[in-house]
Order: structure tokens, then sequence, then C-alpha cells
């Protein structure tokens, strides 16, 4: 479904302002605080000077670990567990994409402390796939994400119909997302015809498909258009390219052959840079959205830089299977 | 959001292939509705159908399109609340059978029924869905005259991987030749015949190419628009079950045949029109937008 993103339910339904993004997350905050205010208990075995010590400690509720709006950590691994099953099973990154946008969706109304995530991934997988026009068979499905995660995911596939239910009572069935993959395919054709004339390289358009990717983590398909998405996508792309040429440049001092190879691409580089900002500023769309979505990309790198996997996953293992006053829903 | 107690529900309106059809009241409102209750699978939950038909039901909003009012989750269904329509196409014709004779309907209603499906379909297209079931069952009616495309339970988005479509929708009669000889890369052109055999079934009161299987199904569709070759038609002897052995047989005359059925004239526009729908090559067959401006129409576009 391309080409009719203006009168979608996404942009209707689904789509915020930072303040009333801010003003939904602020319900889910108050939520969770009446729901648990006993915070979360971990209990941590260290070994200092040959004896194991085993310490306990409380993280109060209003840190921000286990906050799907805060902790980048978790949204991050959200990520990475989406990708993870859906290279298991070749899906096609479109419809992991709207799984993760039906991720998005749903934690920005229920806590991660109510539900199991392993099996909202797996559910928001399987539904996207539904929609997305690659059904997996279910079992399949199931079997694939207990493999991967196998204390989290039960075996019985009816545990991921009845999620779905949920999963699209809270998605109050909208159901179709739009994305930027298509959008940025149209821009590069634009941009390879006149006026313009410029050809990115396959590796170029990889990055760019490989920033869109990361896009998700962020809140960018909840507050802007995908075309938006995209252009920041390239502008992004288009700006390290310089950036990268100029590094070289300064590094290499000697070679007077590899020398004048860097230099032509920079200049090629920094041509496009130019190409891109003359499209840009006749292209009419809101500067200020693209700018907001490069930043907010840009800082998501500065997460990822802290990402520390095995304390995420150490926190849902906890929350899941050893909190006596769990109250995860998994059935 | 609705609850599902705020509808009381009335008597059953018809069997879909993944649900029943209940008419429904809305109590708050006094407003008639269309409750269709979707049965989940015991193995793959909410059926694939459902899903695609709600979510492409969400997305459209037109005057010609049945709409969704809302979906609402109980225990363990799922409701969906569609706007109600008193008839449907089919079962109208149907009332007006005198004896044993079916009877067209009056032309300035077959061409306003027609106007308000070409509509339809042109909304459809233009967002990119396929709705590939189209046929008199499935275009509702009402007491106004208005026209609706509904049942949108084989419908799909048509993005890029065209050729994996399946070959197995489309009920047998208002299935497109390209279609019936195995093509899978069909597009909005498998509607657009679908539209033509009903435009003659409006006319006539009967339907144009009554096959009970796919050999008859071609067959009858040659026997009255000829059959097709590589000069009339680039590329089909390619096609998976096209067969030399094709009786061939040349195009009759429309007119002559849907005449003897109707009680009024035929004019030349409305033959020319269905002519442009029934083109056996897809690529010849009219778009619903060309076809919302083909002369036969003129009085409702050159009005607007």
């Amino acid at each position: 479904m391309s080409g009719s993103y203006w009168p979608s339910t996404q942009r209707r339904k689904w789509q915020f302002t930072k303040e009333s993004l801010a003003k939904e997350r602020q319900k889910l905050w108050v939520m969770e605080c009446q729901l648990f205010p006993q915070g979360l208990n971990i209990v941590m075995d260290s070994k200092q000077n040959g004896t194991s010590r085993v310490t306990t400690k409380n993280i109060p509720i209003t840190h921000k670990d286990l906050h799907y709006d805060k902790d980048y950590n978790l949204r991050i691994y959200c990520y990475f567990l989406i990708m993870k099953l859906g290279r298991r099973l070749n899906i096609r990154q479109c419809a992991l994409a709207t799984a993760h946008v039906y991720l998005s969706r749903f934690l920005l109304r229920v806590s991660v402390r109510e539900v199991n995530l392993y099996l909202l991934v797996t559910t928001c997988v399987y539904l996207a796939c539904k929609v997305e026009e690659c059904p997996q068979y279910i079992r399949t499905l199931v079997s694939e994400s207990r493999s991967l995660w196998p204390e989290f995911v039960p075996p019985d596939p009816t545990k991921v119909t009845e999620f779905e239910f949920y999963l699209l009572e809270e998605l109050q069935s909208y159901l179709v997302v739009y994305h930027p993959y298509s959008t940025m395919e149209q821009i590069v054709n634009v941009l390879e015809q006149p006026p313009f004339h410029m050809q990115l390289s396959s590796e170029d358009l990889q990055n760019c498909w490989s920033l869109i990717n990361d896009s998700y983590i962020n809140d960018a398909h909840l507050t802007y258009p995908p075309h938006i998405i995209a252009i920041s996508c390239l502008f992004i792309t288009i700006s390290m390219k310089a950036g990268a040429a100029k590094n070289a440049i300064q590094n290499s001092q000697t070679n007077m052959q590899a020398m004048s190879e860097t230099e032509a691409s920079l200049a090629q580089a920094l041509k496009h840079q130019e190409i891109f900002n003359r499209f840009l500023a006749e292209s009419q769309v809101d500067l200020e959205e693209v700018t907001d979505t490069i930043q907010e990309l840009i800082s998501l790198y500065d997460h990822w830089d802290k990402y520390h996997e095995p304390w995420i996953k150490f926190l849902l293992h906890t929350l899941y299977l050893r909190s006596p006053n769990s109250t995860a829903r998994s059935s | 959001m609705a609850s599902f107690s705020q509808f009381k529900q009335l008597e059953k309106l018809g069997n879909g292939t993944y649900a029943t059809v209940y008419k429904g009241l809305n109590k708050t409102t006094g407003v008639y509705v269309a409750l269709k209750e979707v049965k989940l699978d015991s193995e793959e939950g909410t059926p694939s159908t459902a899903i695609r038909e709600i979510s492409l039901m969400k997305e459209l909003k037109h005057d010609n399109v049945v709409r969704l009012y809302d979906v609402i989750h109980t225990e363990n269904k799922l409701t969906l609340v569609f706007e109600y329509m008193d008839n449907d196409l089919k079962k109208y014709m149907d009332s007006r059978t005198v004896g044993n004779n079916p009877q067209g309907l009056e032309l300035n209603l077959v061409k306003y029924f027609q106007w308000q499906l070409m509509e339809g379909a042109a909304f459809c297209h233009e967002n990119k869905i396929l709705h590939r079931d189209l046929k008199p069952q499935n275009l509702l009616i009402n007491n106004k005259g208005q026209l609706k495309l509904g049942d949108f339970g084989l419908a799909r988005a048509f993005g890029i991987p065209v050729n994996t479509f399946s070959s197995e929708v489309v009920t047998l009669w208002y299935r497109a030749p390209d279609v019936l000889m195995g093509s899978r890369t069909y597009s909005t052109s498998i509607d657009m015949w679908s539209c033509g055999c009903i435009l003659a079934e409006m006319v006539t009161g009967k339907p144009l190419f009554p096959g009970t299987n796919d050999e008859e199904q071609l067959k009858l569709i040659f026997d009255i628009m000829g059959t097709p070759n590589e000069s009339t038609w680039p590329g089909v002897s390619s096609l998976p079950k096209f067969n030399l052995n094709f009786p061939q047989k040349l195009p009759r005359d429309l007119r002559s045949i849907l005449q003897v059925c109707s009680k009024e004239p035929l004019d030349d526009n409305l033959i020319d029109l269905l002519h442009g729908l029934l083109q056996l090559n897809p690529d010849m067959r009219l778009s619903a937008k060309q076809a919302l401006h083909h002369p036969w129409f003129a009085e409702y576009y050159q009005h607007v």
C-alpha cells in the first residue's frame, strides 16, 4: 500500500505530536507507579576474594530501567529480538518493521511489567506477517521463537493467538503501516533524474536502509510521516560520506595516488551534499521535523554505545521468572 | 470504542467464508448495523482473511465502499460492525424475477448502479487495493439506491510482488480470462472484468458467463467474445493454461445477445462501455477511472 499515507489511519489515529506523546507516556508512567510501587528486587551473585556473595538490591519503579520510553537498553533489545526472530524465519524487512511499529504502539499503552515481552515480540511478528501477506505457520513461528527464548515462550501456540487478540485490541485494529523504505527509493529515483543527476552507490543505499531499520528504535514512527524519516536517513548517509572522505584526507599524507583518489571522492561527496541540500530546500518538507529526526537518530547511537545486553536480559529474567509478585501476563 | 452490549443482535443475514453476519441495532443511536462475527480458528487465531479485511476497511472511507464502524473484542470472538445495507444486488435482482424469467433492471438504474460501482472500484484502485471478488452478492444496496462494495475478505493491497498472487480467487462467473488461463500477474484489470460481467447481468437479469468449471468458463467467454490469439492478444499463448486446441470462435455481436433479454433499446454507448470492460486482453481493458469518463456516464460527470 503505497501512495495513500495521507488519508491513512497511521496519520489520523497513530501519529502523535511530541506533546501528545509525552502525555500518553505520562499516563502509562503513573499507571506503572501505581501498579508496581515495589519496583523490582534483583539478586546479584558476585565473587569477591574467592567467596561468593549474594546481594539484593531494589530498583525503584521511578528508575528509568524497564520503562520503554526512557530505557534505551530495553528499546535496542526489543529491536534485536524482532530482528533475530525475523532472520530465523527469513521474514521480509517490511513485515518486521510493521511488527516493530505494533510493538511500540502497544508499549505506549501497556507496561513491559504487565506482559511477557518475548511473547509480545512473537505475536507482533505473527500479526505483521498476516497483514503484510507473508503469513507464517503458527507452529513454525512458535517453535523458532521457543528455540531462541525457551524459558519465556510457552509451547502452546494458542498463547500467541490469545495474545494476538489482545494486541489487536490495543492497536484498535489499525493495522496498515507505511514505511520509509519505498519513499527512500522514490527519492533516490528522483535524484537520479535531471536536474539532479545524482547517483548514490549501492553501498550508500545499503547504509541508508540500515539507518531506516534503526529508526524504529526511536519514536520517529509515532511522530513523523515516513517521508521525513526517509529524507533524514538519506541526509545522514550523504553527510557521513563527506565526513568520512574528509577524515581520509587528513589521515593519508604519504601516498600521492591514494591522496588524489580520496580527494576525488571527497569532491563527489561534497557535490552530493550540495545537490541533496538543494533538493531539500526545494522539496517543501518540514525541515524542523527532519532536523529533529536526524538529531534523535544521532543520539540513538550515543545510547547504542552504552548498550548493555546482559543487564537488560538479567532484568527481564528477574522480572518474569524470579520476581514473586510478577504479574506478567503470559496467558 | 463500542462495546458489544451496545448492540442488540437481530436476525441472521448470511454466512460468509469466515464469518456469520447478523443484523444488529445500536441501542444508543437506534441505527441498524451489520454485525460480522468472526470465528476464531483453533489453530491460527484470527483468520488472515479477517485481518486483511479489517486492516483495509479501516483505511477505506468512501461513499461507495461499505463502512467498517468498529471492531469489538469480546471474550473469544471478534465482531466487525459494518454499516447496514438493506439488500445486495444479487437478492435484489432475484426478487424481480417473474415466474422463471429473470428480469433486467431499468437502464437508468443500471447506469446509476454501474456508476457507483465504478466510483467504488476507482477509489480502491487509487488506494492500491484490489477487491478480487466483485460479484452481485458483494455489492450492497440500500433503499436510497446507493450501492457499496462489500466483503473485502479476499481483497489485497497490491504492492510490488505481483507474481505471488494466488490464482484461486474471484468467483468463477466473474473471473477474468487471463486469470482463468493461469496468469498470476494480474492487477486492477481483474476487477474491471468482473464489473463488465456485472453490468451485462444487470441489463439482462442473467449472468453473462455462468460456467461450472474453469474450462467451461473459458468456453462460454470465447463463445461470445471470440477466441483470443497472438494477434488479438500478444502474449496470450504463453499463459500457463493456454491451449492451442481451444475451439476457434469469432466474436459475436454483444448487442443482439443482450437485447433479447432487455425491454429497453440498448444504446451504442452502453455496448461500447461493455466492450471496454470485457476486453480479453487485460492491458486493453478500461480502468475504473477511464470507465467513469465514458460517454455512457456523460449525464453524471457533466453535472459535477
